[in-house]
Order: structure tokens, then sequence, then C-alpha cells
């Protein structure tokens, strides 16, 4: 006797189905998987990308702020040398210290030379601010050429 | 049977298949034709379109680094480098020239019929570069794109103007301006160093070549660069200070004018560490500037020229004879009546000084003093002096063009030459090396390598060690002692009291030589280098001065007068700002020396030589001649001087023969 089984054939139907929702599963995972894989890549690509013009512009505006850093350097050097700290003296009303007399030490021969005196006066012998005006006269010394005529000198040369 | 009319019945399956194998054979062509294609464009061309897309999608930016800095000892910036950008144009990417310089010109404001030429011109001959405006900083080059944009142009770089593009260049400027312009030097437009540090320090200094490879999208935007690393150039230190550096430029310009010299050079050296603290030339150059006015005040007349210093060389002969022992600085020595005679030649003193300590001897610049001196020393240790003071070669410096001066082989000086040399001609001496001479004196003997580089820094990085500049012992501690007590002697007492200070002893020398003629192949009595060299304080010198004027013409004109106090205002201005203490009392009260000494210059003397004398010995020689006289040579040994009513008052009591062995009084380089 032949037994039939009568379910199978609605099993199968079963078995089928789920094969089939696997199978479609399993391509749309992979259809997914892949897009997401695409989409992924692409956003990489992208931002990399992005990335690099950002970089791009960065070593830009380094190289920009690098050349205002050096025309600001320049600029202050400019500003502090002494040329422009005359003319800017000048234009602010102050003019060049005339000469302070010119103090010279006693002449004396080494063997006669005894320590030398503790010294009487601080006084700074150099005025270093354009604006100080001195208060002395400036004193003309024997040496200063100025006072010295050509008849003098050529006087002096030969008497010697 | 059949009927031939009836058509055949058609084999539907052949039809089909005959069809489908058409469309296969189609296909198959068509796919075959692409396949070929792509093999030929991919395997045979391969080398072309791979090119064509990467010029399409990259380009090579090339950029030179900056050029590195140069400071002085303080960190204050004497050159640098700065971005700036040049705008030119690429005539064969401009479809019309004369549009494209109607529009250039009106933004430029330039001439416009001018630069449609230009280009024309350019584009017919192939050029790709043609410059338009240089220098042009971020700023303005900023607004230049913005005002050369243009909508139909198809670029990807700014300006967005047909066949108009950037090239990155730099400028060197140096904000000191002539601030130790001979120092310094300059550098060219290929950034290439010239002269001065800039050139001996090149290699150093300049920037390497950087590429950079972008790769940019349709919209021209960078999205990609590869960028080549080179190592940055280093910032070189100098020893100078550029403030003592000014006040020095300021003082010697000032004796310039005030002796109407023709050109003056100051040195100022830490003689404990050879140190440059000032190097100044008078007149200077600002490098900003070059022109061909200027370009005759380039030389760095301190190692670059070599000059007769006259008794400044006294120093020498002195130090012989002291490091021999053959006498103090307290025994004294007799000038005799003023004259001695060697080789059949008669030296003079310009005044008599009778019998003398040595000390004496020097102060008062005795010719016949010194020349007796170098007589007991004798040719084969003098000779040694000389070269060991360094005399006759390089010093060292880190200058280029440095000459070595010029001293005579032993082996072909003549009788006299002994005579001339100790009291300092038939020799010629760069001021650094005489600077630098003194400098052994007031370092107690041991002469230090002038040096003028502090340090070499790569950018951001450490600085590298130099190697220490080479010390030797020349001459006994002693025997500096001694001389620099003689050298007190000279400033108290002797031809250089004004390069007294105030507040500080000082010692030195003061010299002054008459200058050879190369045109009339004798020495000009006219013209004169008047030098004084000192040191301060006396006992312990932190600085070491020489300053050297060329042809003064106002007043006495020898050194004492002349280069004396620019040595005093130097050295008074450099010891306060040093902070140096002082060393003796500071007067208020303004003294006048009670005698002056002036070191009268010989006058006319050293006989003038003919070509032929230069070069040997036997020849005729000449002594005191005017102009006229000098043109015919004739014999005159020991001959009594005939003076012209112009040279006889000075000549009176101070003719002396020196034979002058013809050698040039520069050597420039």
């Amino acid at each position: 006797m032949i037994k039939r089984n009568e379910t199978q054939p609605l099993s199968a139907k079963r078995v089928s189905s789920t094969k089939r929702f696997t199978t479609y599963a399993l391509i749309l995972a992979s259809t997914l998987t892949l897009a997401s894989g695409f989409f992924f890549a692409a956003t990489q690509h992208f931002s990399s990308m992005d990335y690099g013009m950002k970089n791009s512009r960065l070593r830009k505006q380094i190289e920009q702020l690098e050349a205002e850093k050096s025309r600001l350097m320049l600029a202050k050097e400019v500003s502090m040398s002494p040329n422009e700290i005359k003319k800017a003296a000048k234009k602010a009303g102050l003019f060049d210290p005339i000469p302070a007399p010119v103090m010279t030490q006693t002449a004396e021969l080494v063997q006669t030379k005894t320590v030398p005196a503790s010294s009487k006066s601080d006084q700074p012998l150099i005025v270093k601010t354009a604006s100080v005006t001195t208060a002395a006269k400036p004193v003309t010394t024997a040496f200063n050429k100025s006072d010295k005529t050509g008849k003098e000198i050529k006087k002096t040369l030969s008497t010697e | 049977m059949n009927n031939p009319r009836r058509p055949k019945k058609r084999n539907m399956k052949q039809v089909a298949y005959t069809r489908f194998m058409l469309v296969v054979a189609f296909f198959v062509l068509w796919i075959g034709g692409i396949s070929v294609r792509l093999v030929h464009l991919q395997v045979t061309q391969h080398a072309w379109l791979r090119e064509r897309a990467e010029d399409a999608r990259t380009n090579i930016n090339q950029k030179r680094m900056l050029r590195g800095t140069i400071y002085d000892r303080n960190n204050r910036a004497l050159a640098m480098s700065q971005r700036v950008k040049t705008l030119y144009a690429d005539p064969t990417e401009m479809a019309d020239t004369n549009a494209a310089a109607q529009s250039i010109a009106k933004v430029l404001k330039l001439d416009a019929a001018q630069l449609a030429t230009q280009l024309q011109q350019a584009k017919e001959a192939k050029k790709r570069f043609v410059p338009i405006v240089k220098d042009l900083d971020a700023e303005v080059s900023q607004r230049l794109d913005k005002a050369f944009d243009s909508a139909d142009a198809r670029k990807p770089d700014l300006p967005k103007f047909n066949g108009l593009h950037w090239q990155d260049d730099q400028k060197r400027s140096y904000p000191l301006q002539s601030i130790a312009a001979h120092v310094i030097g300059f550098s060219n437009d290929k950034d290439e160093g010239v002269a001065g540090i800039e050139r001996s320090q090149d290699e150093v200094l300049h920037g390497a070549l950087i590429k950079s490879l972008q790769e940019r999208d349709r919209l021209g935007r960078v999205y990609d660069e590869e960028v080549a690393e080179r190592e940055a150039p280093s910032d070189v230190y100098l020893t100078i200070d550029y403030a003592l550096q000014y006040m020095v430029e300021q003082s010697l310009e000032k004796g310039v004018h005030e002796a109407d010299a023709k050109s003056g050079i100051a040195v100022v050296m830490n003689p404990k560490t050879g140190e440059i603290l000032a190097l100044a030339n008078y007149p200077t150059f600002d490098p900003n500037t070059i022109t061909s006015k200027t370009s005759a005040h380039l030389a760095n007349n301190a190692v670059q020229s070599a000059y007769s210093l006259g008794s400044v060389f006294k120093l020498v002969t002195y130090s012989s004879g002291l490091e021999k022992k053959l006498f103090n600085p307290n025994d004294m020595i007799s000038a005799g009546n003023g004259t001695i005679e060697v080789a059949d030649h008669i030296f003079t003193d310009s005044h008599g000084v009778g019998t003398v300590s040595y000390s004496q001897a020097l102060a008062h610049s005795s010719n016949i003093c010194a020349i007796k001196t170098a007589l007991s020393v004798g040719k084969e240790d003098f000779a040694a002096m000389v070269q060991k003071m360094g005399f006759g070669s390089k010093t060292g410096i880190e200058l280029p063009a440095e000459t070595a001066g010029r001293v005579r082989p032993r082996d072909k000086w003549n009788g006299d030459s002994l005579a001339s040399m100790a009291i300092g001609y038939e020799i010629d001496v760069t001021p650094l090396q005489m600077t630098s001479a003194f400098a052994t004196i007031a370092n107690n003997g041991i002469r230090v390598q002038p040096r003028i580089i502090k340090e070499i820094k790569p950018a951001g990085g450490e600085a590298k060690q130099l190697p220490q500049a080479p010390q030797t012992q020349v001459v006994t501690p002693e025997t500096s002692r001694n001389l620099r007590t003689m050298l007190k002697q000279v400033v108290l007492t002797g031809t250089g009291k004004r390069a007294q200070l105030n507040g500080y002893t000082a010692a030195g020398k003061t010299g002054t030589a008459w200058k050879y003629n190369a045109k009339s192949k004798s020495i000009d009595s006219s013209k004169y280098m008047s030098t004084f060299i000192g040191m301060a304080p006396a006992d312990d010198p932190e600085i070491v001065v020489a300053v050297i004027m060329d042809e003064p013409k106002n007043g006495a004109r020898d050194g004492g007068m002349v280069s004396a106090p620019v040595f005093r205002e130097i050295a008074q201005q450099l010891l306060h700002e040093l902070k140096v203490p002082t060393d003796a009392p500071i007067k208020q009260e303004r003294l006048v020396a009670e005698e002056d000494i002036p070191e009268l210059p010989v006058k006319d003397t050293v006989a003038k030589k003919t070509p032929e004398a230069r070069s040997g010995a036997g020849v005729p020689k000449k002594t005191d001649q005017t102009p006229s006289e000098r043109e015919k040579p004739k014999d005159v040994k020991k001959s009594k001087d005939k003076k012209t009513p112009e040279n006889s008052r000075l000549t009176a009591k101070m003719f002396r023969r020196i034979e002058f062995r013809g050698i040039d009084r520069t050597d420039r380089t």
C-alpha cells in the first residue's frame, strides 16, 4: 500500500517560501550592505576631499599669517630703527641735543700717577635722551679744530 | 506538384537564428570595437592619457623657502625676507592681447598701448612669462584678485583672468638701512648673497626650493596636496651689537666730516673673545637701494683693503724687542741727532727726542728709536713676530673677500726693509689685522681669531655649536703688560693725548702714513692714512678700537689729531654702554694738554721708486722732491734734500728717507 503524505506539498511550499524569504532577505541585506558600503565609501571620499580642502585652506592661511607676521616684524624693526626714531622725535618737536662738553682726563705720567681718587660726580657723560637739552654751553676745547685756523696749525707745525 | 509561384515556406527558426546571429555579430563588433579602442587607449596611449588626466587635475606649485634672517647679538633683525608676489602674463593663453592689455592697464593704471605691444611681441615669440607687477604683498595681491575677477575666465588659479598668473617670490629687507651695511652685505633678486654675511653664509641662509603637488576638483579647489619636505634655512646671529654699531658709525661719520677725509674705517673688538662688536666704513650705503652711485662704497675696507699704516706698526717692533728681553720700558735709548742711516738711506725723526726711556720713545713715536730697536732684534726674530702677530695671512673672519695683506718674504727684503717695516712701511696690513694685533696685547699676549658670527640657528631648532676660535700665545703676559704700560704713555704724554677718556684709562698708538700713489709709482706726500688704535681700560682692556682715516684734509691730519678724538668718542660711549666699571677719576673740568705733540707725518722722505726699483735693489732712488722733480728719477743717495718752499717748513726738522718698496696701498679683491 502506498502511503502518501498529504501534508508534504504544503510543507514543501512552506519551506520554499521560507527559503525564498531568506533569499530575499539575504539579497536585501547584501544590497543594503553594498549600498551602505558604497555610501560609506562615498562619505569617506567626500569627507577626505573636504578635509583636503580644509587642509589646503589652512596651509594657505598659515602662509598668509606667516607672511603677515614677517611683515609686522619688519615694520616693527623699521619703526625701531634709529633713523625712524629720529624722524618720529623730530615730528614730536624734539631736536638733536647740543653736544655736551667733552671732559678730558688730566694728563699725568704713569710714574707719578697715584691711586685715583673716588669719583666726585656720578653725572653721566652721555646724554641719551633726545629731548634733554644741555644745560651748559658747549665748551670749546683746545683740540677743537674749528678754533684752530689754518694759519695757527701751520704755525704749530713749523715750530716742531 | 509544387507550384513555382507559391512562395517557399520560411523556416522561422532559421530566420530567428539568422537575425539573432546578426544582432550578436553587431554586438560583438560593437563591443569588439570598443574593446580594441580601450586596449589601444589603455595600452598604447596609456602614458599620454595619464599625463593629460593628471594635468587636468593636478598642478605642481614651486616655492622657495624664505631666506634665513640675520640678527645682531641681541636678536634684532638686521636682514629678513618677506613673501611677495609677482603678477605675470602668459600671452599664449590670451585670445586677444589688445583687449587683455586694456583691462590690465585699467586696473593697474599702466600704459595700455605699451603693454599691448609687449604682450603681442611676447605672444609672437611664444614667451610664457611677461612680468607685469613685482613685489606685491598679500593684501595688494588679494585686492588685485578681486579686481581681475572675470566671469569668462576658465582657469583654476587666481586671478580669474585668462593669461594672468601669480608667481611667489620673496623680497629681502634691511630694516636698519645703512647700519652695519658693510657687515651684512646684500643679496640679489635670485636670493643669492652678493656681499658681506649674505655672501659668506649664503649656503646657510639660502632657502631651498619646495615643490607641492596639488590636486584640484573641477572648480579649481585644492583637495589634496603633497609637499616635499626640505630643511628650512638657518638664521645667523652676529656678534655685532646694533646700538654700538650705530654709535660707532655716527662717531666715524662725524670724524670723517670734521677731517674732510675721503673715507674712514672703525673696528671695535672684544680682545678676550675675538668678537667684533662693531665694524664700520664711511661712506656707507643702504642695502635696500643699491644704485650705481652707492656701488663705489660697497667694499668693506676693514678686511678687503690693505694699507701701510705707519707708526701703529711700532707695536710689533717693540713687542719683538720686549719678547727678546732686550730692554724694559723704563730703560733709556738715545735717538742721537734724530737721524739714522740704514743701507744708504737716512731715516729721520719728525722731532728730536734725545735720550729718553723706551716708553717715551714710543709715546713720541720716535722713528729712530723704533728702527734701533728693530735692528737690535734682528731680521729673523722681527719677521717671526710679524708672522706670529698674524700679518700676511687672513684672520679667518667670516666675511668674504678678506685679503691677507702684503708682507714681503724674508728672502726678498732689502737692506733697509727692516728699518722701513719697523716704522710701518713696506708692509700692507688690513685694519682688522692691526686691530687683532692690538687685541693680542690687550689679551695678555693671546691672539684670538676675530669672529663676527655668534651662532647659527636652524629655524625652530637648537643653535649649532660653532668651532671655538683658535687661540695662540704670541707674546708673554709680561711683554703684553709692559707694552700696555708703554701704550698708556702714548695717550697720557705722547702723540695720542686726544684719546684720553674720562673715567677710564686708555692705551693706544697713533699712526700717520703717506699713501702710495699707484699712478706715479711713488709716495704722495699730500695724502695720509691717519690712524689711532687703542684699548680701554688700559690695565684690563674690554674693548680695542681702531680708527683709520683715509686722506684727511683738515687740520694737522695726523693720527693723533684726526683719529684719536674719534677713538675717544667711540670708547667713551661704548664703555658706558657696556657698563664697564670706571678705573680713573671722572673729571668735570676741562683740561688742555700742556703740550701738543702732534705726530707729524714723514714729509716725503720716502724715496719715490721707479717701477724698476720696486722690483729690486741697486736702482736709482728719489727723495724729497716736488712733483715735477719726481718725474725724473735720479740717484740721490745720502743727498741733502732740496726743498720746495711749500715743503721746506714741514721738512725743516723732519726729513727722513725711507725706501718704500712699492707695495700698492690697497689690495682690493
